[in-house]
């Protein structure tokens, strides 16, 4: 059967002549079935044949993705044209790889310099035009004042120098200086506050902001002001210089003469306009450049994962000394060798190699690798397992059966049609969609579910199917096969339940002692519908999961141990069938089996007996059978407990089997794999003397294979017999802890029926009796948020979890040991999904 | 045991030959049809027990169902 066993495996050797290697490895990698074992391991990265290769790779790598940062940065689209151009050769793509990323900086660097100056010379004109303000504004103050002043008292004019003119000229160090620049605006205050101190207040500081503006040293937008200082004396120049650097404030050349400050604003704006054109000109070259690299981006990204990957499997390889022959070991599916000949045949005919690849098997005892060839429906599933634990070689794969019993059991606690039904909507589009989503990237979420699809499909089928069994669809009971089968105890004609609801005095008696069953079959399909609502639905509901939770853990447990039966028989170890899987058989069946059997027994006959007692005193006082409870006067009463003739003799075998079968499972086995052990060591040593008088290469052989074998022979009788102690506990114990655990099933489906049926009753139907459409409105709105959010949402993370842990603990440790490793084969396909 | 239960019974065994026709004229490999016959019995077997369980544990109701005022 397809995937209940992992594919055969071989471990082949390829013995490939130096020069088609690389082409041969080429080829292999489309044919992507052959994962390569590292034959120089304990050579590192740099020591190897082709770390040269490798690292040129490495680079060429990191050339294509700065290219690719590029192209993204600058918003153009990178072309699908794939394999438009011609393949280049390895060496070729290099060198063009080169040149490309040469002229790509240029291009950059030139276009960062013409930036800088353009923002410089923004910033200059910035600062003309604010100081040339200060100045015009300060000179229009000065007249103004001196205009309104001298008419005012009619005394000598202050605008008179005080000395006369000719007079002692002003020292030059005493001239008012000014500097002029732009300074960020949040560094304002405190270069305003450092000025004064270190001119100690001898110096005016004035400022205008002038929004945001591109800094040319750190080409971010800042918001900057346009500052003017004026201050005394070549000192306070020097240290205000210094003080200017340190806010990086940048100056500017600013002239007193207002005509020179027009003609040099003149200067800034042309040579502002011209260096626009020159950055137009520069942009829309590299634009150019961006956009024949993104058309071949993809092909060129491609080709050197190829390349990497390829030089990687050829790393791996050995080399013999000669240096013509590359040596490689691969494990290979037996089921894919006829592929891979035929790849190895075209290789060697498109090199016309003199010689062709050697591809042949290899003896090994080493464990080969997992492969299961899933499909896109069961590979979700496998995930599901593997996620526990990779299957050990050759191993029964409980995956398959999880495609099947992981949804059904998901369902048995999520059963309800409405939800069942949203949540079918939900997968169908996803699998009707696949293809689209699958060639989009998703969010982390979408993209689980996406991944699940096929399984989300499943379990809202089965949650649909459950849903009709429990009779519920967002928690209204529905009434397919008629509500006939329960009427009034006094009048067996009065089934209608509405009628008894509206009109008590009807039939009282169903308001106190129940109604009777009228019919001889009980409803047909599922849960009658008269339950709901009743005032004991749940009491019986209660008693009917719980012990419909058992019988499925039970059935599926026993599946679970005939599996192990499967493996005993297929790696022929029959020792284990007779010391494990039977007494496992017995032990689980002579106590739950049997339980089981009672319930179902109790159902079929309608007899009252109680369970819990009759298996409690099945342990205390097997003989006594059915008569399982102690009466008032400490005698074994309970009459009713006694379901058939013979409970009681067959209770105490069952118990009897049950106990005989614990130390079958823990003591026989070990003993015998001791005895065995010994046997052959005896008779290897036997060998040995004989050996020394045999020919000599046969004794070589032997001294060969002897260390080898000694790895795995060696035998430690303690830690197999406390291995098999564990395996034993772990078994009697879980039969117990097991069966309880699957009472879950019971628990989360009474969760979501009771969760469903509150937001039903409670918001949608009082919502519902208010009789207003505002009401009917707002209610309806908070029920469908509560269906989505708690019911289709954590509901079900909370029932596939449930269900995840039912089939790897309950199911799997039945039988699984989930101790191999995966398969990874070298495949172009899944090299060229990851990044580069 | 009530004919009810036979009809139902019987509606899952021509579900199942039902599905098991299918599975051989979709075609596909054999080990393919193994897997996929493998799938259909134990969706069948495991739909037939849950209705199975509830079916029969309706059969002879220890508890009756008591209405009540709401």
């Amino acid at each position: 059967m397809k995937n209940f066993r992992s594919e055969e495996m071989q471990l082949m050797q390829l013995m490939m002549p130096a020069e088609s290697a690389h082409d041969t490895i080429a080829a292999l990698g489309e044919v992507g079935l052959l994962q390569f074992k590292d034959l120089n391991p304990d050579k590192s990265a740099f020591q190897r044949t082709f770390a040269n290769q490798v690292k040129r790779c490495d680079d060429m790598a990191r050339k294509l993705r700065f290219f690719t940062d590029q192209v993204d940065k600058s918003g153009l689209i990178s072309g699908t044209r794939l394999g438009a151009e011609r393949e280049f050769d390895f060496d070729e793509l290099e060198v063009k790889l080169e040149e490309l990323e040469k002229e790509l900086l240029e291009v950059n660097a030139n276009a960062e310099r013409l930036a800088r100056s353009f923002s410089e010379l923004v910033e200059l004109q910035l600062v003309l035009e604010k100081a040339s303000a200060f100045f015009d504004d300060a000179q229009h103050r000065a007249s103004a004042s001196a205009f309104e002043t001298r008419p005012a008292d009619g005394g000598p004019d202050i605008g008179v120098p005080l000395l006369p003119e000719g007079g002692a000229p002003e020292p030059k160090s005493m001239r008012l200086g000014f500097v002029a620049g732009t300074i960020p605006e949040d560094k304002l205050n405190a270069f305003e506050r450092l000025l004064f101190r270190a001119t100690r207040g001898n110096m005016y500081l004035k400022w205008s902001s002038v929004g945001s503006v591109v800094d040319p040293t750190t080409t971010e937008k800042v918001e900057k002001a346009v500052f003017v200082v004026f201050f005394a004396g070549e000192r306070a120049r020097s240290k205000i210089l210094k003080i200017c650097e340190a806010f990086s404030a940048n100056r500017y050349p600013f002239p007193d003469d207002p005509t020179r400050q027009r003609q040099m604003n003149a200067e800034v704006t042309a040579r502002l306009r011209e260096l626009q054109t020159t950055i137009e000109a520069g942009e829309r070259h590299r634009d150019n450049v961006l956009q024949t690299l993104g058309a071949t981006l993809q092909a060129w990204v491609n080709q050197v994962k190829r390349e990497k990957a390829i030089y990687h499997v050829l790393n791996k390889c050995s080399v013999d000394v000669t240096r013509k022959v590359l040596v490689a070991e691969a494990w290979c599916p037996v089921s894919a060798k006829p592929r891979v000949h035929e790849a190895l045949r075209e290789a060697a005919h498109s090199t016309s190699a003199s010689v062709g690849t050697i591809f042949q098997p290899l003896v090994t005892y080493e464990m080969p690798p997992t492969y299961f060839a899933t499909s896109k429906v069961t590979s979700c599933f496998q995930e599901i397992v593997d996620a526990y634990g990779i299957a050990r070689y050759r191993e029964a794969n409980p995956a398959i059966f999880t495609i099947v019993t992981f949804p059904f059991l998901f369902a048995v606690m999520f059963g309800d049609v409405g939800h069942g039904f949203l949540m079918l909507l939900f997968a169908l589009y996803l699998v009707l969609n696949e293809k689209a989503l699958g060639r989009t990237t998703l969010n982390e979420m979408v993209e689980m579910c996406f991944g699940g699809r096929y399984c989300i499909l499943l379990m809202s089928i089965f949650s649909i199917y459950t849903g009709l069994i429990y009779n519920e669809a967002f928690a209204i009971p529905l009434s397919v096969f008629g509500s006939g089968h329960w009427a009034c105890p006094t009048n067996a004609a009065l089934t209608d339940r509405v009628k008894m609801h509206f009109d008590e005095s009807l039939c009282p008696q169903a308001y106190s002692e129940g109604l009777a069953m009228n019919s001889k079959s009980p409803y047909a399909f599922g849960v009658d519908p008269t339950w709901k609502g009743t005032r004991t639905e749940l009491q019986f509901l209660n008693s009917v999961k719980m012990k419909i939770s058992i019988l499925l853990g039970v059935i599926q447990m026993n599946g679970g141990i005939v599996l192990s039966y499967l493996n005993q028989r297929y790696f022929r170890d029959s020792l284990s069938t007779y010391c494990e899987f039977i007494p496992q058989m017995i032990f689980l069946n002579g106590l739950f089996g049997y339980l089981c059997l009672l319930i179902v027994g109790k159902w079929v006959s309608g007899s009252t007996a109680d369970l819990y007692h009759v298996m409690i005193y099945m342990f205390l006082s097997p003989g006594t059978g059915g008569l399982a409870c102690l009466d008032a006067t400490g005698k074994y009463g309970c009459p009713e407990n006694i379901m058939f003739t013979g409970q009681g003799p067959l209770q105490v075998f069952l118990v009897l089997i049950a106990l005989v079968s614990v130390p079958i499972m823990l003591l026989p086995k070990p003993l015998i794999l001791q005895k065995r052990f010994k046997a052959r060591a005896a008779q290897l040593e036997e060998y040995g003397r004989v050996s020394p008088h045999d020919e000599d290469e046969e004794a070589g052989v032997l001294r060969m294979a002897a260390p080898a074998h000694d790895h795995e022979e060696e035998f430690d009788f303690g830690e197999v017999m406390v291995h098999q102690m564990i395996h034993t506990i772990e078994f009697v114990l879980g039969a117990v802890s097991n069966t309880a655990s699957y009472l879950r099933l019971w628990a989360l489906s009474l969760a979501h029926s009771q969760l469903s049926a509150v937001f039903y009753d409670r918001v949608l139907m009082t919502a519902i009796k208010a009789n207003s459409w505002i009401a009917v409105f707002i209610g309806f709105f908070v029920f469908a948020l509560a269906t989505l959010g708690v019911l289709m949402l954590m509901e079900t993370l909370s029932a596939f979890l449930h269900a995840l842990r039912l089939h790897w603990v309950e199911f799997q440790n039945k039988f699984y040991h989930g101790d191999g490793y995966k398969f990874m084969p070298f495949s172009f396909e899944s090299v060229l999904a990851e990044d580069l | 045991m009530a004919s009810a239960f036979w009809g139902v019974t019987g509606f899952f065994i021509v579900l199942e030959i039902a599905m098991a026709l299918g599975v051989v004229f979709a075609g596909g490999k054999k080990d393919e049809k193994q897997l996929r016959h493998l799938l259909c019995i134990l969706a069948v077997v495991c739909c037939w027990l849950l209705w199975c369980f509830v079916y029969i544990a309706q059969m002879h109701p220890l508890v009756r169902p008591v209405l009540q005022n709401t």
